[in-house]
């Protein structure tokens, strides 16, 4: 009995390892090409898997033919449901999608697994895929100074990658929630400034500039604030941004 | 009075998840309109975290799975997540206190946002339909696991973070529980978390009121039940044995096997002759890094016996609120029936509960006095003067999708987190000092000695060896 739980504990020590795992890009356009590298311990393999982009609703994605290149070497995979590639303990791939520019937006799972002894160990990383045209937020949270609200900080270079560019901004404090108050906003970002008011048209006045690096949005704490309606925590603008 | 129908008390307290997480389905499927969840759309400034200039949004699993990491939720993390400013706070850091402890460009649906459907916690979901659901209880600090179990267990906590460390158990139920008669017993599923207070050794081992799990259902059928049962799940901090498996909810794990273990102790309480007279309270030791929608108040920590994080003169520890909301459950013949409390809990609520119901008169300590003054309401406040559901109702026979669970990946090296290293500290300290009583306690603890003995010497002389 005791070598048994023994022998059962010895099997339970050796257990899967990932030792590094990384997909190089968050949200990408269609047809980039994106990395892939790992290192491991087991028996290694990569699930991928589609879905409709988050707080939306539709029908389902269609099927996708990856190409995946790896040693020299590439091959096409046809993407159904979630399909799985075998890896050795470490490497990397190349994967693009083989799909036209205005097929239909995506959300992928990338997940690693690492397999031992009825033991899993993994990781998992999501990527959006988006059209040639795509919209997303910029935002941070909204500290006082003095009369205003200023919202500040760097945008993370690993969303939107090196391909995509500003193509336009807009204000879109209020639209989508009825218990924030629409204002006014001062947006600084790649030594300019632009004061974007609700409602308005979207300003070009960023036009391809990248989308990472520093943001600065500030907006005046307004009279109902001041009397003891609750600040936002966050300021937010809406960016159109376009593919390189 | 309703609170004298109680005759047992049943305590089950899991780990790390935050009421929009268990139970923020119940208004956004409209199972319990009444109750402070999550509602649609999701996508809005309201439940908005931020990181790196995006914007983070609550999002429903898709499946019960092993997360990759656990989530932050040391003081200096919980601190991130509430991001106070002289407003109060503001809930926008929960992301960013993740990437920060994983160093990970977060996904869009990041792990601290999400929330499981009714469907995914089929337990914990029927017993917040079918009984009473409170939708304002906060765990007591703004911190991790520590401290706010010794708040629920002592009233009051000399500690405010997670480590190895002897933690003091002052004011302890135990003790004061002996003091007043009150029969109790302790049913642990693994090695109870009780054994982190040296100064409960003796009562642990010599009471006799430490039993394994396995036994609770033929107590409860036996002649004379105890007046308070403490439940403890299996922890995933804790050394294990061979196949068993963690059910505590603690993140990484998936909550499948915690739902199977609430299930089968509802199901022992709800068929014993105690069911009449009993109260089960079910909650959660502290959020556990998941995103909450609802800034815990204002409390004034310092003043109620806690110890403060240091911080500076310059840069404080914010640590004067509550910490965020917790699920919890109250399952009894004798509370409204399919209602949600809106009334302020803490775990502090469950001793003085306990001192109305056997000690009238006089309050468990005065350090739970004092929290009482600053709004926390006893349990008592849930209690119906009429009985319903004395004949309890089943819960769901359907098949839980149990997910692999990742216990054993601890053994070859020492375990990592803060938890980890107390739970297997402790459990070594025991067999060093107290064997016999140890192994006779729990008799699996000197094989698990000597497993990760050898399987430490096999990972040390394969890391020098090369191979």
């Amino acid at each position: 009995m005791k070598v048994a739980y023994l022998l059962l504990l010895g099997l339970a020590a050796c257990h899967p390892r990932i030792y590094f795992y990384d997909v190089s890009a968050r949200d990408l356009g269609l047809t980039d090409s994106y990395s892939v590298s790992w290192s491991a311990s087991g028996s290694i393999y990569l699930t991928v898997h589609d879905t409709t982009m988050p707080y939306t609703t539709g029908p389902g994605v269609p099927p996708v033919v990856l190409l995946v290149s790896r040693d020299g070497r590439s091959d096409t995979v046809l993407l159904r449901g979630a399909d799985t590639l075998r890896l050795p303990e470490e490497g990397s791939l190349s994967i693009r999608n083989l799909v036209d520019v205005d097929s239909t937006p995506r959300f992928r799972y990338m997940k690693l697994v690492a397999h031992k002894y009825h033991k899993d160990s993994t990781r998992e990383t999501q990527i959006a895929f988006f059209r040639a045209e795509a919209v997303g937020p910029v935002a941070f949270r909204a500290l006082p100074s003095g009369d205003s609200l200023v919202a500040e900080g760097n945008y993370s270079a690993q969303r939107w990658g090196a391909l995509y560019r500003i193509l336009a901004v807009s204000n879109d404090m209020g639209s989508g929630d009825t218990a924030v108050l629409a204002r006014d906003v001062v947006v600084s970002h790649a030594g300019i400034s632009v004061i974007l008011h609700p409602g308005d048209a979207p300003s070009f006045v960023f036009r391809d500039t990248p989308i990472d690096g520093w943001w600065s949005i500030r907006s005046q704490i307004m009279a109902e604030e001041k009397l003891g309606k609750k600040e936002p925590s966050i300021l937010h603008i809406r960016i159109i941004v376009k593919h390189l | 009075m309703a609170i004298e129908n109680i005759k047992t008390v049943v305590l089950m307290m899991f780990e790390n998840r935050s009421f929009d997480n268990m139970l923020g389905h119940l208004s956004f499927e409209g199972l319990q309109p009444q109750a402070d969840g999550l509602t649609p759309p999701l996508n809005r400034d309201a439940y908005a975290n931020v990181q790196g200039g995006g914007m983070f949004f609550p999002f429903q699993r898709a499946v019960d799975e092993q997360l990759q990491f656990d989530l932050p939720h040391e003081y200096n993390f919980v601190a991130t997540q509430l991001s106070p400013d002289p407003g109060g706070p503001r809930m926008v850091g929960f992301v960013e206190a993740y990437a920060e402890s994983t160093g990970t460009e977060p996904n869009m649906l990041c792990d601290p946002m999400c929330f499981f459907g009714s469907k995914q916690v089929l337990i914990t979901s029927f017993l917040a339909q079918t009984f009473t659901t409170c939708d304002r209880w906060f765990c007591p600090l703004p911190t991790s696991t520590q401290p706010n179990r010794t708040v629920a267990f002592c009233g009051q906590s000399e500690i405010y973070q997670t480590k190895f460390q002897d933690i003091p158990n002052t004011g302890d139920m135990f003790a004061w529980m002996h003091a007043n008669n009150i029969d109790y017993r302790v049913y642990s599923d693994g090695l109870t978390f009780f054994s982190l207070y040296v100064g409960l050794w003796p009562t642990i081992f010599t009471s006799g009121r430490w039993r394994p799990y396995e036994t609770l259902a033929a107590d409860l059928n036996g002649p004379n039940p105890p007046q308070v049962i403490i439940v403890e799940p299996s922890f995933q901090d804790g050394p294990h044995i061979g196949p068993d498996h963690a059910n505590d909810n603690h993140p990484p794990l998936a909550v499948g096997w915690g739902e199977d273990l609430l299930r089968r102790t509802y199901q022992a309480l709800s068929t014993s002759p105690v069911w009449d007279n009993s109260l089960m309270v079910v909650y959660y030791d502290e959020h556990g890094g998941f995103y909450d929608h609802v800034a815990p108040p204002p409390f004034d920590q310092a003043g109620t016996g806690n110890a403060m994080p240091p911080g500076t003169p310059a840069a404080p520890v914010p640590y004067n609120t509550l910490g965020p909301r917790i699920p919890a459950m109250l399952i009894s013949p004798w509370v409204a029936p399919r209602t949600v409390v809106k009334d302020q809990y803490d775990h502090t609520s469950v001793l003085q509960f306990l001192a109305e119901r056997f000690t009238p008169g006089r309050p468990f300590s005065d350090n739970v006095a004092r929290r009482a003054a600053q709004g926390i309401k006893s349990l008592s406040t849930a209690l119906t003067a009429t009985a319903s559901h004395l004949t309890a109702p089943a819960p769901p026979s359907d098949p839980i999708a149990f997910s692999y669970a990742r216990i054993g990946d601890n053994i070859a090296t020492p375990p990592d987190s803060a938890m980890g290293q107390a739970f297997e500290g402790a459990a070594l300290k025991m067999l060093a000092e107290h064997p016999a009583e140890a192994e006779k306690l729990y008799p699996s603890l000197g094989l698990w000695k000597t497993a990760i003995d050898q399987a430490r010497a096999h990972n040390s002389s394969t890391a020098v060896s090369g191979t």
